[in-house]
């Protein structure tokens, strides 16, 4: 039998996770791996640091960077880990947090998916157990009727649970995590029991700082986190390299048709981004209006894959303007009043007269207009 | 030779060189120290050992005459050569300084100078510029005032740790020379390590040459006669002359090369040094990045990382923000894993600055701010002893500074000053007399407190720097104290001084009570205002004397003194005025208006009925000559307004002659301009203003709109935002006369449409809530 009936054919997840993706990776850096482990880490903290920074191995196996920046970040955030303190990373949306997060996860732990998704409405059995209660009914309490949450069961394994936007986690339920992380450990009080953590459990926390009417940390919880502040790339080379990595890798795993966009196109829309976001173009002549969103390079990201997907199911495969023009104006005009008048004005201003992006100023007029 | 000579390389301000040093020392025992250092100091030297001397301090020596042209040889604690010094001197075992002296390189630069003074003018300035040291790093000496080498090849210029630290695989040079020497524990075999890695890098370069070439020779010179007095000889210098040292060869070459050099007489002492100035940031060539943190490794040697993550937590602590010991801990175990992970033995400085951001400042930089400012450089300032050599200027100085109990400090600080008490005044004039010996210790940081109403009250911020031990030495030639020094200087800023700037030096010696310097002062301003034909100077000069005829000071009215020459100022002025007024240009026009206001402020100021007179009288006939530009025409009218010599009628006739259609545009705009010109909320209140200028605009022809609206919007461009729009609202409100007003007698006419006997039932409620008499009277007068 073939599989020709998409009905029956089981596709592919559409994104696996960082242990899944990076296998081999990860396999090869524990083979060579010989240096003290904390307990329960697979990797030693130098191979930790080795997989996010990238570079290559004594056999010669290649191993490609994660996270593109300050190193230093990085090596904070891995000895955090491993003087057994919760790390927080902070930072702007789009900043690589939760992918900095996942990774050091998929490293530590070779399990990147103990996440509690915080929401204004994640409760506390989210983070330390719910009950199974047609069992609780017919039972009683009792260890087999609890729902253990990724943070427990991180607790019992000694792996790394990861919270994304603890700041969106209402005040009451970030409490939960104070005894958590000082006393590692979770009382069970309904079975006059308790679940001691095994050493390896940690707990990693992303959080953005840019919304408002967000919970902020109480000052007892930040202060059993080391607080890493993830920023934006600083130069225009760094965003580029992100960008065209990113870029490269989803379409991959989307299985984009169009071929790997130009330099130049990543380049152009890396130098809109930053350009509006500093207020200012890279020249540091003239000074142009930022708009409302934060610009990040992950939506520069999505912007040239998005470009890709244009180019390669409407266009002849190669990524030209007119195939980012839709994507850019979406991701610059949020607000579409004051927005649009920031982009229009930065594309009579400064696209247009730059040589050479006519045809860029053309395209994103036409989507304007 | 007999004598066993040893070379040890150092690195300018390390603590960890100057550990392996004194133990080095210690261990050899020589019989005599060699030192990289300027021989002309070595007489200042044994103060190094006195009980008051506390560094950062420095050496300063510079040519008899010209303290402007020292050079600083500044020493830490922990600076190699200052624990060599210091052995030296505890042992009582001779001390010696091989540099090339500073009197061949200053009489050198007096000849250079001389030469390019002879020559074209272009290259005097280049020569007499001080080039920084770009050898710094390793072997280069320690001056700010380094003489031009432009003869030295480029590649001795090569940073030598950083091609070292490169081969090591570091991309660093600090951190390289961190690790391997400042952090190491065992000094063995360090010395002869570092010689060893220089001679390689040496036979890299071509020899020296010039400059560098002659104070090697001379450090040569001094290693053979030390040498031939004593057994066993120590040399400290900078790592990289250390491989030129090892072999002395014979003399006869150094002496020919240091023959025929030119002396100058030159002056050592030592002054306070802050560890500010000991960081790259000050410009120092040979600085270090942290100098509070090689303080503290140098005090602290064991468990530095736990005490500097303390220290940074109480600092913050100081300034209120949370830093509990917990979050110490966590810092020093962090910084910990940092170092493993670096494969570092120790944390260093970078990993515990990381920790500290991470951990006790959530990740915030600003408060890491505050821990870089305060610790990792420190505001540490040093000390000298008495005994020092001074100058007698500086030793006032110091006097004053003892009974005013006004400490020197590397901090800036405030100090808020009661002129009403003596100790205050004292310290106030004090502040003041070194302002006009051009000694900026403080600044007064409220101007109200001097120009303002009489005010009793200054506030300073003050701080001491190392350059003001240097302004002090140079002011010395005014004055042997404070006082003399500061009345001799305004003698001399007097001669061929404007009428302006002596004005301005009256206003300063005031605060500084300077007595005896005022009457020659005056008899000069009399006669430099006699001659003085340019109007507008004597109108600049007016304000600061009615500034101090009005409020004196507390120290005690000079009005009496004062008032013969303003009278003479203010006659001249009056009388130049209309001629001085006559043919501008716009610019001078500008020049004229501000004069203007200058001398209405003074006339206001001094208060008396006569010259008002006069001055409403000069007004009047500027604004009546039709020759003058119409600005200062504009202005003339605007300030007799303000004195209210002029009544609404008066301004709306003159203007509308001023604005009237024969005149041409540009005028009229340009009187309207004067007039408007100044503070816009002193301008809205000024209702004739506008009710005659709205007048004007209304009956404009749409052309001659046209034509005057860039001039008129000229006149408001340097109104704020929300002031123009207040005017705007103001005009939009003049429309159709006062409407106020009229709304005013509309609701009066409304009340005789009143339903009287409605109305009426109302009244005795309301005379109850208000106590007045029971009704009766009409609704008009119920209220008083």
């Amino acid at each position: 039998m073939t599989a020709t009936d998409p009905a029956t054919t089981v596709a592919p997840v559409l994104r696996p996770h960082a242990e899944e993706i990076f296998a081999e990776e990860l396999a090869a850096l524990r083979k060579e791996d010989d240096r003290p482990r904390p307990p329960s880490w697979l990797l030693s903290p130098w191979a930790v640091k080795l997989y996010l920074l990238g570079g290559k191995l004594k056999s010669g196996f290649e191993i490609k960077p994660k996270y593109i920046g300050n190193a230093r970040l990085i090596e904070i955030a891995v000895a955090t880990l491993a003087t057994d303190r919760a790390l927080l990373l902070y930072g702007v949306p789009g900043t690589a947090k939760s992918w900095v997060s996942e990774h050091l996860a998929a490293a530590v732990s070779g399990d990147s998916t103990l996440l509690v998704q915080g929401t204004a409405g994640t409760d506390e059995s989210a983070m330390r157990y719910g009950w199974n209660y047609a069992r609780l009914l017919a039972e009683g309490p009792s260890p087999a009727a609890m729902v253990a949450s990724p943070v427990m069961r991180a607790l019992e394994g000694g792996k790394l649970a990861r919270i994304e936007e603890l700041t969106r986690v209402p005040s009451e339920v970030q409490d939960t995590l104070i005894t958590l992380l000082s006393e590692k450990t979770m009382p069970v009080p309904e079975l006059d029991s308790e679940v001691q953590a095994r050493r390896g459990f940690n707990v990693i926390a992303t959080a953005n700082n840019r919304d408002k009417g967000v919970n902020e940390l109480s000052s007892a919880l930040l202060r059993r986190f080391n607080t890493v502040i993830l920023p934006t790339p600083a130069t225009m080379d760094e965003e580029v390299a992100i960008v065209e990595q990113r870029v490269a890798d989803m379409g991959r795993n989307l299985e984009l048709p169009a071929e790997k966009p130009a330099l130049e196109e990543i380049r152009r829309v890396v130098t809109i981004f930053r350009e509006l976001r500093d207020g200012k173009t890279a020249d540091g002549k003239t000074k142009v209006k930022s708009p409302s969103g934060t610009l990040s390079p992950a939506e520069a990201i999505s912007v040239v894959t998005n470009g890709l997907a244009m180019a390669g199911f409407y266009g002849d495969g190669v990524v030209r303007a007119a195939d980012l023009a839709a994507s850019l104006t979406g991701a610059i005009v949020k607000d579409p009043v004051q927005d649009r008048i920031v982009w229009l004005e930065y594309l009579q201003t400064v696209v247009k007269e730059r040589a050479g992006w006519k045809d860029l100023y053309r395209a994103c007029k036409a989507v304007l207009d | 030779m007999a004598a066993a000579v040893h070379i040890f390389g150092i690195r300018h301000h390390g603590p960890g060189c100057a550990r392996s040093l004194r133990a080095a020392l210690e261990a050899l025992a020589p019989e005599c120290v060699v030192i990289e250092g300027p021989p002309d100091a070595e007489d200042v030297l044994a103060l190094a050992v006195d009980p008051a001397m506390s560094p950062p301090v420095a050496l300063l020596i510079y040519p008899e005459g010209a303290p402007e042209r020292a050079a600083y040889y500044p020493f830490a604690e922990f600076s190699p050569e200052w624990q060599a010094i210091r052995y030296a001197l505890d042992r009582r075992i001779p001390l010696r300084f091989m540099d090339l002296p500073l009197t061949h390189r200053f009489a050198e630069e007096d000849r250079a100078q001389a030469e390019a003074a002879a020559a074209l003018p272009a290259e005097l300035t280049e020569e007499t510029e001080p080039s920084e040291d770009a050898g710094a790093g390793a072997g280069e000496c320690e001056h700010e005032h380094e003489a031009p080498d432009d003869d030295e090849p480029a590649a001795l210029r090569v940073d030598p740790l950083g091609v070292l630290a490169e081969a090591a695989g570091y991309n660093d040079r600090e951190l390289w020379w961190e690790q391997q020497v400042e952090q190491r524990i065992d000094p063995a075999g360090l010395f002869e390590g570092i010689l060893e890695a220089m001679t390689a890098l040496r036979e890299q370069h071509p020899p020296p040459t010039g400059h560098e070439a002659l104070r090697e020779a001379h450090m040569r010179k001094t290693i053979r006669a030390a040498a031939k007095e004593h057994a066993t000889v120590a040399v400290v210098c900078g790592a990289w002359h250390g491989p030129a040292l090892v072999d002395l060869g014979g003399a006869k070459a150094d002496n020919a090369l240091l023959k025929g050099l030119g002396k100058s007489k030159v002056i050592a002492t030592w002054i306070p040094w802050t560890y500010d100035r000991l960081t790259y940031e000050s410009g120092y060539g040979a600085g270090i990045a942290s100098p509070g943190w090689y303080q503290h490794l140098w005090s602290a040697p064991d468990r530095s990382a736990i005490r500097w993550a303390t220290l940074a937590a109480r600092l913050l602590r100081e300034k209120d923000l949370d830093a509990s010991s917990a979050s110490v801990i966590e810092v020093v175990r962090l910084a910990h894993s940092l170092a493993a992970l670096r494969d570092l033995p120790l944390p260093g400085l970078a990993e515990l600055r990381e920790s500290i951001e991470t951990v006790l400042c959530h990740g915030d930089p600003t408060p890491l701010a505050l821990v870089r400012r305060a610790l990792e450089v420190g505001d540490a300032l040093g000390e000298v002893p008495e005994g020092a050599p001074m100058v007698p200027l500086q030793k006032d100085l110091l006097l004053a500074q003892k009974r005013l109990r006004l400490k020197p400090s590397a901090e800036q600080k405030d100090l808020k000053l009661d002129l009403r008490k003596p100790g205050d005044l004292e310290k106030s004039t004090l502040l003041h007399r070194l302002t006009i010996l051009e000694i900026p210790w403080g600044e007064l940081s409220e101007r109200s407190g001097e120009k303002g109403v009489g005010s009793f009250r200054e506030q300073w911020r003050y701080a001491w720097t190392p350059e003001l031990a240097v302004k002090v030495i140079e002011a010395n030639v005014f004055g042997n104290t404070v006082e003399s020094a500061a009345i001799e200087r305004v003698r001399r800023r007097a001669q061929g001084a404007t009428l302006g700037e002596l004005t301005g030096l009256l206003e300063a010696i005031l605060p500084a009570d300077l007595e005896p310097a005022l009457a020659p002062l005056l008899a000069r301003l009399q006669a430099v205002a006699a001659v003085t034909a340019d109007v507008r100077e004597l109108m600049k000069a007016l304000p600061p004397l009615a500034r101090v005829s009005r409020y004196g000071d507390v120290r005690g009215a000079r009005e009496a003194e004062l008032r013969p020459l303003i009278d003479g100022l203010c006659e001249r002025i009056l009388i130049g005025l209309p001629s001085a007024c006559a043919s501008l240009d716009d610019d001078a026009a500008d020049d004229m208006v501000a004069g203007l206001g200058e001398v209405h402020e003074s006339v206001r100021l001094l208060d008396r009925d006569a010259l008002r007179q006069e001055w409403l009288v000069a007004l009047a006939g500027l604004m009546a000559n039709e020759a003058i530009h119409g600005r200062v025409r504009g202005r003339a009218a605007r300030l007799r307004l303000e004195l209210g010599d002029l009544d609404e009628a008066a301004l709306a006739q003159a203007a509308s002659l001023a604005l009237s259609r024969a005149n041409e545009p540009s005028q009229a705009a340009a009187w309207a301009e004067g007039l408007l010109r100044g503070s816009g909320l002193l301008l809205i209140h000024q209702d004739a203003i506008w009710r005659v200028l709205d007048g004007w605009l209304v009956e404009l022809s749409d052309d001659a709109f046209a034509a005057v609206l860039p001039l008129l919007r000229r006149a408001f461009v340097e109104f704020s935002d929300p002031e123009r729009r207040q005017m705007g609202d103001k005009v939009k409100h003049l429309g159709g006369g006062a409407r106020p007003r009229a709304q005013a007698a509309a609701a009066s006419a409304g009340l005789a449409d009143l339903e009287r006997d409605r109305a009426d039932r109302v009244l005795p409620v309301l005379a109850t809530i208000l106590g007045v008499p029971a009704p009766g009277a009409s609704s008009g007068d119920a209220t008083p």
